[in-house]
């Protein structure tokens, strides 16, 4: 199943790398600070460098190669769009070689590119090394509102279970010859599927609450508590890294003034 | 004679949109230690007879009585089930949170328990059913026999008088089945037991009964 790298981490076992057993709370805080500071940028150059530390993050991370790739097409696929997009239609002060290409416009492409990639390497490297029950604890230790977060782990949970099915119900139809392709059965057999897997989980609604209420669920949730502490250098490592986002927004803006 | 723990009163059943009732003026007792079995076909009604058990499905008519009190307020409802667990026959429906520990401890912390004291249930559960060592795994990533034990385990965390179980033994392999049925029959709790596994069915409990079109039959 294609999921969010955390989950897809989380389910084949224990993430690897040093970030992976470094707090949660640690993590989420830098990526909540680093994430602002990428988006003030303004200059390619301290884009550049922003990128620069923001893969020196993944690359200590040590996260799976293939699977960082993966994620990384994904997203940059959406920026090619905004390539042509951009330098088709922006509004151009200068034009490229050939006349209808927007420079001003490749250039916003550019730098929402490098931000974006930046932006999405910390977020592999710091948040989906952590798998979504350790980001939970975290998120509840950091005092954010308990149904956010229960919203958040019981819709993991689900996603395994409708992919399985969906996965069942594939493999049925594989089993009586169905292909893919472009004919109005195989439009009427994927609407199957979507509406058998929608009226499934109305029912497994149904049945997950009957075994919350068996379980004396009177409607307020009462979260696990756990306590780990988090080591000094720990901390000392998040301020370092946040103050090297603190030092690229400076750099920035002396390069801009 | 022992009072029941639960007991149904010509309770009848009926879903909606379905023709007939799915149990029609059933007349049910379990008594504390009994271990009854259920066997019946396909949709004659056994499943809902455990809903019905633990006041899940609403009765047409008849009543539930907890105890000899019958069941009304949703007070006595929580109080029902805290005496009476039930493992679901889908084991995707009993465990909804994303780690095994934090699922089987659900029960104890609605409870009132501390965390500390839930976990510590928890674990010790866990480790009855020789399933110790799954504490820390993935729902999701359990096999479908690890996934039947740790629901048994979910219920049994709760610490209940009696267990109402459907289909324990489906996704099993024999020495999990063989683990499982001398479990069952070493415990001390009061079980209905539905089952289309007879030689379970007859390994385990004390009285079976039949069941066929939503009625109860003693069985021949």
């Amino acid at each position: 199943m294609n999921l969010p790298d955390g989950l897809a981490d989380s389910r084949s076992g224990s993430p690897a790398g040093p970030f992976a057993g470094m707090d949660t709370r640690v993590k989420l805080l830098l990526t909540l600070g680093l994430l602002p500071l990428i988006i003030s940028l303004q200059g390619v150059a301290s884009l550049v460098l922003a990128l620069v530390l923001a893969a020196t993050l993944l690359v200590s991370a040590r996260r799976p190669t293939r699977q960082i790739l993966i994620r990384l097409a994904f997203a940059n696929g959406f920026f090619v769009f905004l390539f042509v997009a951009l330098s088709l239609t922006y509004p151009a002060k200068e034009l490229g070689a050939w006349h209808f290409v927007s420079l001003d416009g490749l250039h916003l492409a550019g730098r929402i590119a490098l931000k974006g990639n930046a932006m999405l390497l910390v977020l592999l490297a710091l948040v989906a090394s952590t798998p979504v029950p350790g980001l939970a604890n975290a998120l509840q230790r950091l005092r954010v509102p308990q149904k956010l977060i229960l919203l958040l782990t019981y819709t993991y949970r689900q996603v395994f279970i409708i992919g399985e099915e969906m996965e069942r119900m594939r493999q049925a139809a594989a089993a009586r010859c169905f292909r893919p392709g472009l004919r109005l059965h195989v439009y009427r057999t994927f609407g199957y599927f979507l509406a058998q897997s929608l009226v499934r989980s109305l029912d497994r609604g149904q049945r997950i609450h009957d075994a919350m209420l068996m379980r004396g669920f009177a409607g307020c949730f009462h979260p696990l508590q756990r306590n780990d502490g988090v080591a000094p250098a720990e901390v000392a490592f998040g301020v370092l890294v946040f103050t090297l986002g603190l030092g690229l927004v400076a750099l920035d803006r002396m390069v801009l003034n | 004679m022992t009072s029941p723990l639960v007991a149904l009163e010509g309770a009848s059943l009926v879903y909606p949109g379905q023709s007939g009732p799915a149990l029609c003026e059933v007349d049910f007792t379990l008594r504390p230690g009994e271990k009854i079995g259920v066997t019946g076909d396909n949709g004659s009604g056994k499943t809902s007879l455990l809903l019905a058990l633990v006041g899940l499905r609403p009765l047409a008519s008849g009543r539930l009585l907890h105890r000899g009190d019958e069941v009304r307020k949703s007070t006595q409802y929580h109080d029902l089930r805290r005496e009476v667990g039930l493992v679901f026959q889908n084991c995707d429906d009993q465990l909804f949170s994303p780690t095994v520990i934090e699922d089987v401890a659900f029960g104890p912390l609605n409870l009132g328990l501390s965390s500390g004291e839930a976990l510590a249930i928890a674990s010790e559960t866990l480790e009855a059913l020789n399933m110790g060592h799954l504490e820390n795994r993935l729902t999701h990533t359990l096999s479908g026999g690890q996934k039947r034990i740790v629901s048994l385990a979910t219920a049994l965390a709760m610490k209940p008088k009696a267990l109402l179980l459907d289909e324990p033994t489906n996704d099993l392999d024999r020495t999990t089945r063989a683990m499982v049925q001398d479990f069952l029959h070493r415990s001390d709790l009061s079980l209905v037991l539905v089952s289309h596994d007879h030689d379970l069915t007859k390994a385990i409990t004390t009285r079976i009964i039949h069941m066929e079109a939503g009625r109860v039959w003693p069985d021949s």
